[in-house]
């Protein structure tokens, strides 16, 4: 076997090894985008839910979900419209349903600021109420920082 | 040591390191003793204190849930049937709910579903947290892990089915637990 053969070969066993421990937040935030390029009024957040998991969604029709929900911290500046989520789907448990994000979520928050936007970092949380398809996990939050 | 053979001696200690991890995972998810199930004494949603030694020589199922968790509201109303159905065969019902106020379990829970069995309030976990097998899901807080777990309880206070370590899949209509508990009645 040659040496290139035997190295990759230990890389993937170390992966292997890697995800055979779970964390125990099973979203992640992965990036933002500000739109439109030039004076923004917008800005996208892109989290990611580990898979076999979702999270309730932002509004549950259901009044005994925890639904989602997301805090950033405004500033003398800036401060944030209501955030946009996308459209949840369902996921059925027995007879009950429930409204779900899973996968990738993205959300929409708009931007309110008088001038240029001149701030070096938005602090932000998303609580969130995960399940996988055979249970349910207490309520957590993440919380993240984004440079801007 | 040669660089071959180092390699080599790296890809056993891997392969090794991932088999045991495998095996312990399977282990603890299959293969956990019988367990004595824990003593508690917590209040019911009238107040009234009940205990575990009062279940003596019955079965006893025992679910551990949350008003927000789907897999509970899903399986409540076959939970009571469950009692109905068994109530004459020496089986008893409780729900032990985590770490919720007494106003909301309440609300949410007993008003909805109209129990006829105790519904009652471990508010800090520790209830929930003792039923929690060593070992499994170690990642995850001990009440956490039993969050809509079903058992049956014996009557010499054995755990005879846990629903975390005996169903594979969800099962809203509790069909594995009532073939468990079939099966022990007829034991009996």
């Amino acid at each position: 076997m040659s040496f290139f053969r035997k190295t990759s070969l230990l890389v993937i066993l170390l992966v292997i090894t890697c995800s055979n421990f779970q964390d125990n937040d099973w979203v992640h935030f992965q990036k933002f985008i500000l739109t439109p390029t030039e004076n923004p009024d917008t800005l996208v957040l892109y989290f990611t839910i580990d898979q076999g998991f979702h999270i309730q969604s932002d509004q549950p029709e259901d009044d005994l979900m925890i639904p989602t929900e997301l805090y950033l911290q405004e500033t003398n500046t800036l401060s944030f419209g209501r955030p946009i989520f996308p459209e949840p789907e369902y996921f059925y448990v027995g007879n009950f349903k429930t409204q779900v994000f899973s996968n990738e979520l993205i959300v929409k928050v708009p931007l309110i600021h008088s001038g240029k936007l001149n701030q070096n970092s938005i602090f932000g949380t998303i609580k969130y109420q995960p399940c996988n398809s055979q249970k349910c996990f207490f309520p957590r939050e993440l919380s993240f920082k984004i440079n801007l | 040591m040669t660089h071959l053979n180092s390699n080599w001696v790296l890809l056993t200690i891997f392969l090794f390191f991932n088999l045991s991890f495998t095996s312990y995972s399977q282990k603890n998810a299959n293969d956990a003793p019988l367990q004595k199930a824990p003593d508690f004494t917590l209040k019911d949603l009238s107040g009234k204190e009940v205990s575990m030694n009062e279940y003596k020589e019955k079965f006893l199922v025992i679910h551990i849930a949350t008003t927000w968790c789907p897999f509970c509201n899903a399986e409540a109303p076959y939970l009571q049937a469950l009692y109905e159905k068994y109530q004459s065969e020496n089986v008893e019902v409780l729900i032990i709910d985590v770490k919720e106020p007494e106003s909301l379990v309440k609300s949410k829970l007993q008003n909805k579903y109209n129990f006829t069995f105790p519904v009652l309030l471990d508010s800090d976990g520790n209830v929930a947290a003792s039923f929690a097998p060593e070992n499994v899901l170690p990642d995850l807080a001990r009440d956490e892990v039993m969050l809509a777990s079903n058992l049956i309880v014996d009557p010499e206070g054995n755990i005879q089915f846990m629903s975390l370590l005996d169903s594979k899949n969800f099962d809203a209509k509790l069909i594995s637990l009532q073939k468990r508990l079939n099966e022990l009645l007829q034991e009996n």
